[in-house]
């Protein structure tokens, strides 16, 4: 299952960063899937998180997410817009999403995270590349 | 003699006392600094979310409603609306994550899972409880 997993995703990989690009139908002796009969035990959905603001400790909004990075099925990092709170266009920062924290609030996710201006207004920009699928330093 | 000892506890408390206040001052300069370099990804849930799945066949099996993931940050499930291949209104079902493999085809990601339409008929369905933020077997 593990295993799976893992070469589902690096195939994800090597797709992302082949550049003449082909789709290859599933293999005709590949598993049939079976959904699951019962939840796995799970902290958190995309959809509480995916386009949803994100606000600093004084309730002040940092951004929205734009996205979410994951390798061998983990998250590890997140787009945030940050270009409203600066006064700018857009700029995308990536976050640790271990650094980004879910409570409710009036029955809705309320997402913080302890950051300031200075410090977003310091940090590495970066661009979705539309054409290789990757998000690029700007 | 004892009454000498008991004042020099309490001192030794008082002494200890400011510790709580020295741990509040580490958590409040822990600010989050952007990442200055992206981890290596394999996908990007922009790719997933909301996104179509196909059978081998190019058959469209339906759209991703959400992923969900648990503390660690590792998506466990993705939920897949079935309900337009199987001709019903809305059905959800729980598909483990390493099922979906992802390629890609006129520039485009292209989701792909192996089933066929009498499991998805047989298979749990799930529905999303607003009240508590969480996906249910019906």
């Amino acid at each position: 299952m593990n295993r799976m997993l893992l070469v589902a995703l690096s195939l994800g990989a090597a797709m992302a960063l082949a550049q003449p690009v082909f789709a290859e139908p599933a293999a005709p002796d590949s598993k049939i899937v079976v959904p699951m009969e019962a939840l796995p035990r799970y902290g958190s959905l995309v959809s509480a998180w995916y386009k949803k603001p994100v606000y600093d400790t004084n309730e002040k909004k940092v951004g929205v997410i734009t996205d979410m990075l994951f390798s061998g099925g983990e998250i590890n990092a997140v787009m945030l817009d940050v270009g409203g709170f600066l006064g700018i266009g857009a700029k995308h920062v990536a976050i640790p999403a271990e650094a980004i924290t879910i409570t409710d609030k009036n029955n809705k996710s309320w997402l913080t995270i302890n950051t300031t201006k200075d410090v977003v207004k310091k940090a590495t920009g970066y661009k979705y590349d539309a054409k290789e699928h990757a998000w690029k330093k700007m | 003699m004892l009454k000498h000892l008991i004042v020099a506890a309490s001192l030794a408390f008082v002494a200890l006392a400011p510790l709580p206040a020295v741990a509040q001052q580490a958590t409040e300069t822990m600010v989050i600094v952007p990442l200055e370099r992206l981890p290596v990804y394999g996908s990007v849930v922009s790719a997933w979310y909301k996104q179509p799945v196909y059978d081998p066949n190019e058959k469209k099996l339906g759209t991703i409603a959400d992923m969900l993931f648990s503390a660690d940050g590792s998506i466990n499930a993705v939920m897949l609306n079935v309900g337009g291949f199987l001709g019903i209104g809305v059905k959800h079902i729980a598909i483990p994550v390493s099922a979906i493999t992802i390629t890609q085809k006129n520039n485009k990601s292209w989701l792909t899972m192996n089933t066929t339409k009498e499991l998805l008929k047989k298979a749990v369905a799930y529905k999303f409880d607003k009240a508590t933020g969480l996906w249910d077997p019906i």
